[in-house]
């Protein structure tokens, strides 16, 4: 029998206080030299396209690059500083709490957001690290409820990383909601789960 | 190796090689068109041995517990579906098949977005036999299953549907009328009205509607805009352009209104919905006829649309987001039909409350669907200022781009060496003085913008589900039950922040339900109690 105790609101288990888990520290510097990288190609191509506006035959093009060229050097430098930066000031304000039922992920530093995904609507999970990652000890985690958008935690040390995923794999089992879960046949029967199939599927395709 | 070798070349040949052989047939049939006869006749003798090796090779057969079906001709392939599996028996009509009196049987199976089973082209009979099959599997299952599945109480209710249901629509199949209490039938009435709600000549009626009000500056107007072809047509007077003018709008209205109202009949032509114990099947369509069964349960939330012309009938579109419906195709390899959503598309109040208490099925008795129910809770004042400002900055940025765009193929078009300075100057005066009138209209309009908006929004949320209103001219509802969320967002904004505001997501299979601008410790205690109903429900959200 399905039975559904009323709970006060208040007794609610709150996601206000929580010890928010924070990112592996080499993350920042992860993101600073991805970030430089990407500087030096857009710093090469812009360098390039100069010269050959300058180069041409067109002596109007050539004085545009040059009016354009304190814009073009001021809007880099800004550019470059800020994303160099910005790493420094978000990856602080990231961070991820596991509990027992859910996993929460906070971002964000001027519009921020928490996001919950409770374990029993997890789909998968998977767990993938580039090039720059790999060679930080990185890795990022992500959870998929169905149809929604999940996590996509980054920046988490490898082994976090695998023992989180096997935590939260732990946790799907655990929490997987049972075709027929209410009525209360602890021995499988073959004919309830025939009709258990035909009615849900199992749980893994239905997604 | 070798599978993943053939599979890249069979991806290969299946991009261009179409491509590339219809280019060559046509290179040849140009160059050599003595032989469109020959080319013709071998393709169309080609076609038809393809079509009959494929009928032949197309066979079925209806057991005791399951259906084979085996086609193919080079490449084998053997669908083995016992009917435990198949979830619902849909059959669409197309109009060849009408005229021939044969139905399309489309097998349903959890799992897979696409119908997994198609029987093209049978005799109704077929259809009637396997439906009988698979209702009386169904009704050995029951009654010799476990006596919990049948005595398992209602509301717990994830039982198989009674037989007796597909029964009932199998004995009444031949007439084609199905069973199950009728909930709502389209007359042609309703298809023409609903043909005028159709959103795509909206805007023209509105047009019309404006332009009917001035009438002197409607021939302003077109006297303009028609100045070309005065001069093309010639000699003729201002008052015959005016009324060619007219003739024009009025046949585009006309024209835009009858292909609404075409439209609403080839979807919904003889639409009839029905309940059926558990599913909700609905049944339309002129050329083809087509079936769609959604059980309730499966259903992950409830959108609620009415635009101007439907408010006007006191008339919403109520559409029921399935989790198959709404996944992305290339999630899964969908071949055949896909699994439709089933849409009420011209439901009157009485109906969206009938859907409303089906659907949530004794959950979220509190809950209202529809929009001007008193229930719903207005949400911060401040969303008018961030509404406004978003729809400035957005409005100043498209016109910049739009100035921009512009600037730049004048400027190519004319070419700037043509150019004399004092053009540029005009040029630029008059760019300039569109970007003001531009910039002005939308800062006069941003904040009754944000209001209308604001006034639009509106929540509201019981011990079981959470309802959203939103809109700007219409209105648009969403609602869910918690126990169905998959993620809950809470997010601020800056201006948020400062407030103690914050934007509540509800996240379904199927789209969110998004709260914008409430309390901040509203929304986490909100957040908190759909979690809790997530984590704690037993019952399956699928």
């Amino acid at each position: 029998m399905f039975i559904n105790p009323e709970v006060p609101l208040e007794s609610l288990p709150g996601a206000d206080n929580l010890d928010w888990l924070p990112l592996h520290p080499r993350f920042v510097r992860r993101l600073q030299l991805g970030a430089l990288l990407r500087v030096l190609v857009i710093g090469a191509i812009a360098t390039v396209a100069y010269f050959l506006m300058k180069g041409g035959d067109s002596a109007a093009l050539g004085r545009f690059a040059d009016s354009l060229l304190p814009f073009a050097l001021a809007g880099f430098g800004l550019f470059a500083a800020s994303i160099l930066i910005w790493p420094m000031i978000a990856v602080p304000r990231r961070g991820y709490v596991v509990r027992e039922k859910d996993i929460l992920y906070k971002t964000g530093v001027l519009w921020r957001s928490v996001k919950a995904v409770p374990f029993n609507r997890v789909q998968h999970t998977k767990i993938d690290s580039g090039l720059l990652d790999r060679r930080f000890g990185l890795a990022n985690l992500s959870v998929f409820p169905a149809g929604a958008g999940g996590h996509k935690i980054r920046g988490l040390g490898t082994d976090t990383a695998e023992r989180l995923r096997v935590y939260v794999s732990e946790r799907i089992e655990a929490e997987a909601i049972e075709p027929e879960d209410d009525q209360n046949s602890p021995l499988p029967d073959p004919q309830a789960e025939a009709s258990a199939a035909h009615e849900n599927g199992p749980p893994a395709d239905a997604g | 190796m070798v599978f993943f070798l053939g599979t890249t070349a069979r991806k290969i040949v299946d991009g261009y090689g179409q491509v590339a052989a219809t280019v060559g047939v046509t290179a040849f049939l140009v160059r050599n068109p003595e032989y469109a006869a020959l080319v013709i006749t071998i393709g169309s003798v080609a076609l038809l041995t393809v079509a009959f090796l494929r009928y032949w090779c197309f066979r079925f057969r209806i057991d005791e517990d399951r259906i084979l079906i085996r086609e193919g001709f080079l490449r084998r392939t053997e669908l083995d579906l016992p009917y435990e599996r198949i979830q619902g028996v849909n059959i669409q009509r197309r109009l060849t098949e009408r005229v021939l009196g044969l139905v399309t049987v489309v097998l349903d199976t959890p799992g897979s977005i696409a119908a997994e089973g198609q029987l093209p082209t049978v005799k109704p009979e077929v259809a009637d036999r396997l439906l009988e099959r698979v209702a009386t599997h169904r009704h050995g299952l029951v009654a010799g299953g476990p006596p919990t599945v049948t005595d398992a109480p209602p509301e717990s209710g994830e039982r198989p549907p009674a037989a007796g249901d597909v029964q009932a629509a199998v004995t009444d199949r031949h007439s084609f009328r199905g069973q199950g209490r009728v909930l709502q039938t389209l007359t042609p009435a309703d298809l023409v009205r609903m043909g005028l709600a159709h959103p795509r000549g909206l805007f023209l009626l509105v047009l019309l509607a404006f332009l009917g009000s001035r009438s002197d500056w409607v021939k302003d107007t077109t006297l303009k805009a028609f100045g070309v072809a005065r001069s093309a047509v010639g000699g003729l007077g201002a008052l015959e352009t005016t009324l060619v003018a007219t003739v024009l709008v009025l046949g585009c209205v006309v024209l835009s209104r009858a292909g609404g109202v075409a439209a609403a009949f080839r979807n919904y032509h003889r639409f009839t919905l029905w309940r059926e114990g558990r599913s909700y099947r609905t049944r339309a369509g002129l050329m083809t006829e087509e079936e769609v069964v959604v059980k309730v349960r499966k259903i992950q939330m409830l959108r609620l649309y009415q635009n101007l012309v439907q408010r006007y009938f006191r008339r919403y579109r109520l559409e029921t987001p399935t989790i198959g419906g709404s996944l992305e195709d290339d999630d899964y390899e969908s071949e055949g039909l896909d699994a439709d959503d089933l849409e009420v598309p011209w439901a009157d109040d009485a109906l969206v409350e009938e859907m409303r208490s089906g659907v949530f099925r004794g959950e979220g008795e509190q809950l209202a669907l529809l929009p001007t129910d008193e229930a719903f809770k207005s949400v911060s004042p401040y969303y008018i200022r961030a509404a406004a400002l978003r729809f400035l900055i957005l409005g100043w940025l498209g016109g910049l781009l739009v100035l921009y765009v512009s600037t730049w193929i004048s400027l190519v078009y004319i070419g700037s060496d043509a150019l004399a300075p004092e053009d540029y100057i005009r040029l630029s005066r008059g760019l300039g003085f569109a970007a003001l009138v531009w910039g002005g209209v939308c800062l006069v309009t941003a904040l009754p913008i944000g209001w209308l908006r604001w006034r639009r929004h509106g929540y509201m949320h019981d011990d079981d589900g959470i309802v959203c209103r939103s809109g700007l001219i219409g209105y648009e509802v969403e609602a869910c039950l918690f126990r169905k969320t998959q993620a809950v967002t809470v997010k601020q904004s800056p201006l948020q922040r400062r407030h103690g505001l914050a934007t509540l997501d509800v996240e379904t299979s199927t789209g969110s339900v998004t709260v914008p601008y409430i309390d901040h410790g509203v929304a986490c205690r909100l957040r908190d109690y759909a979690l809790y109903r997530a984590e704690s429900s037993g019952r399956p959200w699928y």
